[in-house]
């Protein structure tokens, strides 16, 4: 079954990369057929795919999008480091027995209550920019950090045991549960599942109130009683590093870097090829006035 | 100037969203499912609208086994970037797979749901559901 050969309405386009010629697009290993679209462009004159590319720099394209990367990657820098010291603090408050401590298993939950808060809070702050941006942005932190965990095993080798680290993983989840949580807010007609408005339930009230109370209701909707408590201190202590080290401000900044930097390689490459194109011009005409 | 020329994708111009996709795919098909998720990333911010995006980079999630976090990527999609047809598919076959069986018919049936939904769509549907009765 072949599912994948729809066009957008928006794309109509020229040959640029070449393709492999598998048009169902990559199956998966279940046998599964590829729900992936094959993109719009195909095979073409290489000349031709170099005007192409011109185009695109003449257009608002790549150029705008790299200054919206860069601004989103300075928003949510911004967004980090407050949510980088709300966690310090309440984990200071932890250490010395005070008020964390005495909500217990609550502690071990801040990593994920602060995924909620920070997704929560770039929902609001954005206000009227766009839920899908937004959801944008909070699935590329979740997705980077997934595959950070899942390819380099990260938590395991900052000491956290291989069950802890599971339930890193499961934390992560959280983010992206909060995403629709999030996107709900704006989009109220959004079907949810009941865990899914169970966290978009304990986001609201994180985002609004920021209080204790609300941050345990937050997190006991999700926790459910699942993690231990050593688990879950483990975990926070993984969450400051995973913050500290601000992976995902440096990935986002290097995807930008070779964004620009292909842009001006192609544009480089677009104007040898014109004057390519005038010399063989102008040699055509010569010969033509020979003949 | 002709007309086929005018409607020619070189006088409309190329989506950067599709430029980026193109590369996404060609290493999602090589199998560099890490570095095609950061280039899905990319293209999420520039067209979250576009569903392609999202099935990919829940795709690259899949493959490396993260059917979890894939599954709320195919739920983020399908709020952002409605219609998303095949995401809500997605989450289906990850539903059904888990043995949520209620859940995946329901998702399923929102595709049928769509005012979008259309005969090609119909057909997905339906192999969809004889693949997984």
């Amino acid at each position: 079954m072949t599912i994948s050969s729809d066009a957008s309405p928006s794309t109509a386009l020229v040959s640029l990369v070449s393709l492999t010629s598998n048009s169902a697009g990559p199956v998966s290993p279940a046998g599964d057929p590829s729900l992936l679209p094959i993109p719009q462009l195909g095979v073409g004159d290489p000349l031709a795919n170099l005007l192409a590319l011109e185009t695109v720099g003449r257009s608002i394209g790549l150029k705008n999008a790299i200054k919206e990367i860069g601004h989103i990657r300075t928003q949510k820098a911004d967004e980090w480091r407050k949510q980088k010291a709300a966690l310090e603090k309440a984990m200071h408050a932890h250490k010395k027995g005070g008020f964390w401590h005495k909500l217990g298993k609550v502690c071990g939950t801040i990593a994920k209550v602060a995924a909620v808060v920070a997704s929560i809070a770039v929902a609001v702050c954005s206000g009227g920019t766009g839920a899908p941006l937004v959801l944008a942005v909070a699935a590329a932190c979740l997705s980077t950090a997934a595959f950070a965990q899942g390819e380099a095993h990260i938590l395991e080798k900052l000491g956290v045991d291989e069950k802890v680290a599971a339930w890193a993983e499961v934390g992560m989840s959280i983010g992206a549960v909060a995403l629709t949580g999030g996107a709900s807010l704006c989009s109220s007609g959004a079907a949810l599942t009941a865990l899914e408005h169970g966290v978009q339930v304990g986001g609201e009230v994180v985002a609004i109130g920021g209080g204790a109370a609300a941050i345990g209701q937050g997190a006991s909707m999700y926790e459910e009683g699942q993690a231990s408590g050593a688990e879950a201190d483990a975990y926070a202590d993984v969450a400051k590093s995973k913050l500290v080290d601000s992976h995902l401000d440096q990935l986002l900044l290097t995807i930008l870097d070779d964004l620009d930097q292909n842009e001006k390689s192609f544009r480089r490459a677009v104007s040898d090829v014109k004057s390519t194109t005038d010399t063989a011009g102008a040699t055509l005409l010569l010969a033509a006035g020979r003949v | 100037m002709s007309t086929s020329h005018q409607q020619s994708p070189f006088a409309r111009g190329i989506d950067p969203a599709e430029l980026v996709y193109c590369k996404g795919f060609e290493l999602h098909a090589d199998g560099r499912y890490a570095d095609a998720a950061e280039v899905f990333r990319v293209m999420l911010q520039i067209a979250p609208t576009d569903e392609r995006g999202w099935l990919a980079l829940g795709d690259c999630h899949e493959k490396i086994g993260q059917k979890r976090i894939a599954f709320e990527i195919y739920g983020a999609g399908s709020v952002a970037a409605q219609p998303a047809p095949r995401c809500l598919i997605a989450r289906f076959r990850i539903l059904y797979d888990a043995g949520r069986f209620t859940d995946a018919d329901a998702a399923i049936s929102d595709v049928e749901l769509l005012p979008e939904h259309d005969e090609r769509m119909s057909k997905i549907v339906s192999d969809e559901r004889r693949a997984r009765p």
